[in-house]
């Protein structure tokens, strides 16, 4: 049964970003106010395969931006262009055409990637080091000087909890913990951009749940968080924003909660059979051995309704979703999606 | 800009030296050791020559090996499975990737000519006593031929794939080997059109043959100082326009 | 399961020894057909132009590998196996391949007068490796000492000891045979100054020891010889 979440009021974000003095930048950059972490303008991306090299569209026309200190999750069934999308945000490979500007800067600029934080879908690193050193690899990079790394990777370390296997090599790491370190390595230099391509990606139950409340706890602290998923609870429980891309395409981009608006709720309550409210008339109810299944339409009706049950001392024993108003918007979209094609 | 090529170009040479790269520099050791103790009953009289030239060759073999096998994978290795995306991602341009990966194996190089050098020298000062500094100068030569190598393998491995990026290499160090005769076949054409194109096919490709005085260390022949100032030119300038190159095919290469 | 597994296992060894059965029987099918050539050489190889331009950058590794070929072909000849024909080929590539290796001429130079019976073949060995070696004592002494021993041609042999006393690597031995080889050609004057010569720069007690019995016997000759006479004739080496 699934928990309801409720989007908690935000601090407002720390606008600083920091940009090493090799790269060119003062020791602290203060991003103009109203300047979006993530800017991208009409981007595309072919592919060419085959003997023939024959070109292929992989996406098109991509347009969101998204403000500083939100989480923007990128949803997509598989293939549909998400770690394109990602890949050419970070210029790992090159776009076709379009802009990107990450905190004010071209996307193509090493500097701009100073405040970035990335995991990789699939993530592989360097199977002789060990998480610890891999760590001290990526601060490295990011020129970390020496009493910064030693303050900052236990607590990382800590942070995904890997501190007794910091000294095995990464060829013994098992899937999540290899995908816990790649965290710990994003998150490296507290960076104000966080770039997740599925997060929760081969991590158990207990694994994911604590991804989720380190990002839950990263929004909190004013950090931009971008993640791909295909996995629609997962968006729900954390997003603020969400785009939909279906193959190659953006197709819908919605704050969640317009689309919370939309979700067919369900209590699960115990009602003294001699005290059923006439209230509860017009709601669609179903009984299941002592409890009474009540159905609430978006978000709004919820709310009533778990007022209502606090007042008249109805013993709640539990909220889920029947039906998401993202996975009905996600399923119109690639069902409009296959009729097109 | 110096920090980010120093961490990458010591997680390079840690990367070879966990790969046990190093093992080679014991294999090393015995050949010399072999050379003395099993050979030397075979050599009629030329025993030292035959340590020097075995010792040399063995050196300049060993490096080419590591050069060519280690560099042809190096940059493909990390494409293909993956951990240059997490490299990349960080405020790291590709050049300065490129250029951190090829000092790292110059380093990983360095070393073990450094180690096989002060095996060599320890064999010849113990066996018949024919060590000579101007081996020291031929160690360092072969270096420098190394590091053009690599320049090349790094050039090769941003285009093709690893297999094919070493027999590439493989062959231009052979070609660079007969660079000469390729300017003497040059010189025999017949129209100044075909010696034109092979005296540029000579400038074209490295002539490793500047680094080549193995034969005449051994033969106690005369070394001028400047050819050691002219082949660290020839060297830094070769290898440096190679990077460059690189640098400018990587920038276009998609890494996904 | 447990005599499934033991069948596997006894498959498995005994088709590895099988291989092992087949690997030994071609070698020794092999080493038969070579016995069965009764000496008869069959070998490859290819031209020391060739080589020097296939051995690319490893020239003087790739001479020495051809020596120690060379010294198994000369021992195998000694026991029998083989006439020498390919003597010339195998000195033609190592020297070429490393001109400057000395033994390589010398040894050859040995081989050819002792086993080839070939003096003119192993004196024109040793002056090729004079060209490329003209500052080493060895080849032109050994010049000289087959014209001191074997053709009995001392002018010609005092030549060459004159030529080797005269590189930097010489030693008393070579200013000693000139000194010898003059006096035995019949110019005292010129051997006289010889021993002279090896008197100053020596500092072996037998040689001096020697120089000065030598030079008190030749001094004591001219002596008794009239001033003007026949002189030991100048030849060409």
């Amino acid at each position: 049964m699934q928990q309801v979440v409720n989007i908690p009021p935000r601090t407002a974000p720390d606008p600083r970003t920091e940009t090493p003095k090799a790269l060119g930048g003062s020791e602290v950059q203060h991003t103009p106010a109203g300047v979006p972490a993530l800017e991208v303008v009409d981007l595309t991306r072919d592919f060419r395969s085959g003997f023939r090299r024959k070109r292929q569209r992989g996406i098109e026309g991509i347009s969101f931006s998204v403000p500083p200190g939100i989480v923007f999750a990128l949803l997509g069934h598989n293939g549909a262009g998400k770690t394109t999308t990602i890949n050419c945000i970070l210029d790992l490979v090159h776009s076709g055409g379009g802009r990107v500007r990450i905190f004010g800067r071209e996307h193509t600029e090493p500097s701009a990637r100073a405040a970035v934080g990335y995991l990789p879908e699939r993530p592989y690193f360097f199977e002789h080091l060990s998480g610890r050193e891999l760590l001290r690899f990526s601060a490295g990079l990011l020129h970390m000087d020496r009493a910064r790394q030693a303050k900052e990777i236990p607590e990382i370390l800590a942070t995904v909890g890997l501190e007794e296997a910091a000294d095995q090599r990464l060829r013994k790491y098992s899937k999540g913990m290899l995908q816990r370190i790649g965290l710990g390595q994003a998150l490296l230099g507290d960076p104000d951009l966080l770039i997740l391509d599925e997060p929760m990606s081969g991590l158990d139950p207990v694994g994911r749940r604590q991804v989720r409340e380190l990002l839950q706890g990263l929004r909190d602290r004013g950090k931009t968080i971008i993640f791909s998923s295909h996995i629609v609870p997962d968006i729900e429980m954390l997003a603020d924003e969400v785009a939909i891309l279906n193959r190659g395409r953006l197709v819908a981009h919605h704050p969640l909660a317009d689309l919370n608006r939309s979700t067919l709720y369900e209590v699960q309550a115990v009602i003294p059979s001699n005290r059923e409210p006439q209230v509860l008339e017009g709601y669609t109810l179903t009984r299941h051995g002592g409890a009474v299944h009540i159905q609430a339409d978006g978000v709004e009706e919820l709310n009533g309704l778990l007022t209502l049950g606090a007042e008249r001392r109805w013993k709640i024993l539990g909220v889920g979703t029947r039906r998401s108003g993202l996975e009905e918007l996600f399923m119109q979209t690639r069902d409009q999606g296959e009729a097109k094609s | 800009m110096m920090g980010t090529l120093t961490t990458l170009a010591y997680g390079t040479f840690r990367e070879t030296v966990r790969d046990r790269l190093f093992y080679l520099v014991g294999i090393f050791g015995f050949i010399m050791l072999a050379s003395t103790a099993v050979l030397s009953p075979l050599t009629i009289g030329a025993q030292s020559k035959i340590m020097v030239d075995v010792g040399l060759a063995a050196m300049a073999a060993f490096g080419l090996l590591v050069v060519v096998l280690v560099g042809s994978n190096m940059i493909r290795k990390e494409m293909d499975k993956g951990t240059i995306v997490t490299i990349l991602a960080r405020p790291v341009g590709r050049r300065q990737y490129l250029i951190g990966k090829f000092l790292g194996l110059n380093l990983t190089l360095a070393c073990m000519l450094a180690l096989m050098g002060g095996l060599f020298s320890l064999v010849l000062l113990v066996a018949p006593g024919t060590f000579s500094p101007a081996y020291l100068g031929a160690i360092y030569m072969a270096l420098l031929e190394m590091v053009v190598i690599n320049a090349v393998v790094v050039l090769f491995s941003t285009c093709v794939s690893a297999p094919l990026a070493a027999v590439a290499t493989l062959g231009v160090f052979l070609i660079g080997h007969l660079s000469q005769s390729i300017r003497d076949f040059g010189d025999m054409q017949g129209t100044p059109l075909q010696q034109k194109i092979f005296a540029g096919l000579y400038y074209l490709v490295p002539n490793l043959e500047v680094f080549n005085i193995r034969g005449a260390v051994v033969h106690g022949d005369p070394i001028a100082l400047a050819q050691f100032g002219i082949a660290t030119v020839y060297c830094l300038g070769y290898a440096a326009l190679l990077v460059i190159l690189a640098g400018a095919v990587f920038r276009g290469k998609g890494l996904r | 399961m447990t005599t499934h597994w033991d069948m596997g296992r006894v498959g498995r060894s005994v088709a590895a020894f099988c291989c092992l059965l087949i690997v030994v029987g071609s070698l020794l099918s092999y080493e038969g057909l070579r016995r069965s050539e009764n000496g008869q050489e069959h070998l490859y190889f290819p031209s020391g132009r060739f080589l020097r331009e296939a051995t690319v950058g490893f020239r003087e590794a790739a001479a020495d590998y051809l020596w120690f070929r060379f010294i198994q072909y000369y021992g195998a000849f000694e026991k029998g196996d083989n006439d020498l024909r390919y003597f010339d080929l195998l000195v033609d590539a190592v020297v070429r391949l490393d001109p400057k290796f000395v033994e390589a001429y010398h040894f050859a130079s040995l081989v050819a007068w002792s086993n080839l019976g070939s003096f003119p073949h192993s004196i024109d060995l040793l002056k090729q490796g004079i060209l490329h070696n003209p500052d080493v004592a060895k080849l032109p002494f050994q010049i000289g000492f087959t014209y001191y021993v074997f053709y009995k041609d001392y002018p010609r042999a005092s030549f060459w000891f004159e030529t080797a006393a005269k590189c930097s690597d010489s030693t008393d031995r070579e200013k000693r045979f000139a000194a010898f080889a003059r006096h035995r050609a019949g110019d005292e004057r010129v051997s006289l100054e010889l021993w002279k010569n090896l008197l100053e720069s020596t500092d072996n007690p037998q040689m001096i020891e020697l120089s000065t019995k030598m030079i008190a016997e030749i001094s004591a000759k001219l002596q008794a010889r009239p001033l003007v006479g026949p002189q030991a004739p100048e030849v060409s080496p």
